[in-house]
């Protein structure tokens, strides 16, 4: 950020007078701290933003932080607007697949987010624990930043999930703990994980089980390979399924991908203790 | 912000030369800061800031105190510059006892009331009574009452 701390203080000062309604002339540490945090979060926000338009940079170096902290509140309150569009819209047809987590995070605890969401004096702090996770890091993202990512989290497995059999999900879920719906676990990837056991086993998803055949196939595919090979081999195939049965969508993959690393690791592990049964949710 | 020199209040010359026009009104009441005397009071505002933690963004709450309390029967230009200093680190003092919940003007009209009538000019009394009082019944959000109970304080 470009602005030092004498430029940002009077901002900061003018929107405590607008915290307190001029009703007080002194805050506590903790909300002058808030209040920094908050102007600090919509310059960034504008600085993003500047960043990636070209016409705009000329104009940004010479911005007031004032107006760098209007314009960065416009924006984020624009970017509030878009995370709830997409959220309408992924919730038209949502499913949990009896799972509490997700239905509690996103059915009755996200609503929340978008009826006390502070942009103005705590547009850092986006409200809700965020129980059901993601594959991808949230960190060191907050505010609408963070829920941005989540919301675009949540509405790619959606469209991951919806591809597939309804039932066939409910019955990998089950074989993964019978405890599912209880469980806090992402629904995504102990599917993919099954879905890619079955392309590495040459099996038909809609086959419960694997033979023995099929399971020597999974030991011979992890043997002799180190973890990276073994994880850019998963991603081939996620580009193979993506491909063949989500139109070559390029996000979701990327997406998907973020559980490789994890995955490849536990198949090592499957391997040395063969305990592949749980992993692959059999 | 990592640096967080920003949150301490430093002097400022604006401040000292509102208090030296206060001067004007608080005369009629044979009440007079002297320069130093202004100069001492800003001075320890920022300390009780700092110890309180709290930032001002403003003139400082002592010119408000002025124009409130010096038509006390209570406060006469021996004990003035002592008594504000005192009024002053109370109120920091309270504001962050009150959750922040009274603003500045509610505040200091509680403190000038209960200054003239029950504590009869002890400060210490205001302090340890009368707004310990205030603050509890505010922190537990009866707020709308503490008028009513007046008479126990």
């Amino acid at each position: 950020m470009k602005y030092s701390q004498e430029e940002l203080i009077p901002v900061v000062a003018k929107l405590a007078a607008r915290y307190t309604s001029n009703e007080s002339t002194s805050i506590s540490y903790d909300k002058a701290r808030q209040l920094m945090g908050a102007v600090i979060y919509c310059i960034e926000e504008y600085e993003n933003a500047a960043a990636g338009l070209r016409d705009l940079v000329t104009e940004y170096s010479a911005v007031s932080a004032d107006t760098a902290y209007g314009q960065g509140y416009e924006l984020l309150i624009e970017k509030v607007k878009k995370i709830q569009q997409e959220y309408n819209l992924m919730m038209k047809e949502f499913q949990y697949y009896g799972n509490r987590c997700c239905y509690d995070t996103f059915q009755k605890g996200m609503p929340g987010f978008f009826l006390y969401y502070d942009a103005r004096f705590h547009p850092m702090n986006h409200i809700l624990t965020l129980d059901y996770p993601v594959l991808v890091s949230l960190e060191p993202r907050c505010g609408a930043d963070l829920m941005e990512v989540y919301v675009r989290s949540a509405c790619l497995e959606q469209s991951f999930l919806q591809k597939l059999p309804e039932k066939y999900i409910m019955h990998v879920l089950s074989a993964y703990s019978d405890d599912y719906p209880e469980l806090i676990i992402n629904l995504a990837s102990i599917v993919l994980r099954n879905v890619l056991g079955c392309r590495i086993a040459g099996k038909s998803i809609d086959i419960n089980g694997y033979s023995p055949v099929e399971m020597e196939r999974l030991k011979l595919f992890i043997s002799g390979k180190t973890r990276e090979e073994l994880e850019e081999q998963l991603k081939k195939y996620i580009d193979e399924l993506m491909d063949f049965a989500y139109e070559k969508n390029e996000e979701l993959g990327n997406y998907l991908k973020e559980d490789m690393r994890n995955f490849s690791f536990e198949l090592q592990h499957g391997l040395n203790y063969n305990c592949f049964q749980a992993m692959l949710a059999v | 912000m990592d640096n967080e020199k920003w949150l301490v209040n430093k002097d400022d010359n604006t401040s000292l030369a509102k208090l030296n026009a206060a001067n004007e009104y608080t005369g009629r009441f044979g009440l007079k800061l002297s320069e130093e005397d202004a100069a001492l009071l800003l001075k320890e505002r920022v300390n009780i800031l700092k110890k309180q933690e709290r930032v001002e963004f403003g003139e400082g709450i002592l010119p408000k105190l002025i124009f409130a309390f010096c038509d006390s029967p209570y406060i006469y230009q021996d004990n003035y510059t002592d008594t504000l200093g005192r009024l002053q680190e109370i109120f920091y003092s309270y504001k962050n006892d009150t959750l922040d919940e009274i603003p500045d003007d509610e505040l200091i009209e509680f403190m000038k009331e209960q200054f003239d009538g029950p504590c009869q000019g002890s400060v210490d009394y205001l302090e340890d009574t009368a707004l310990e009082g205030f603050a509890r019944k505010t922190r537990f959000g009866y707020r709308d009452n503490w008028e009513e109970d007046e008479d126990e304080i």
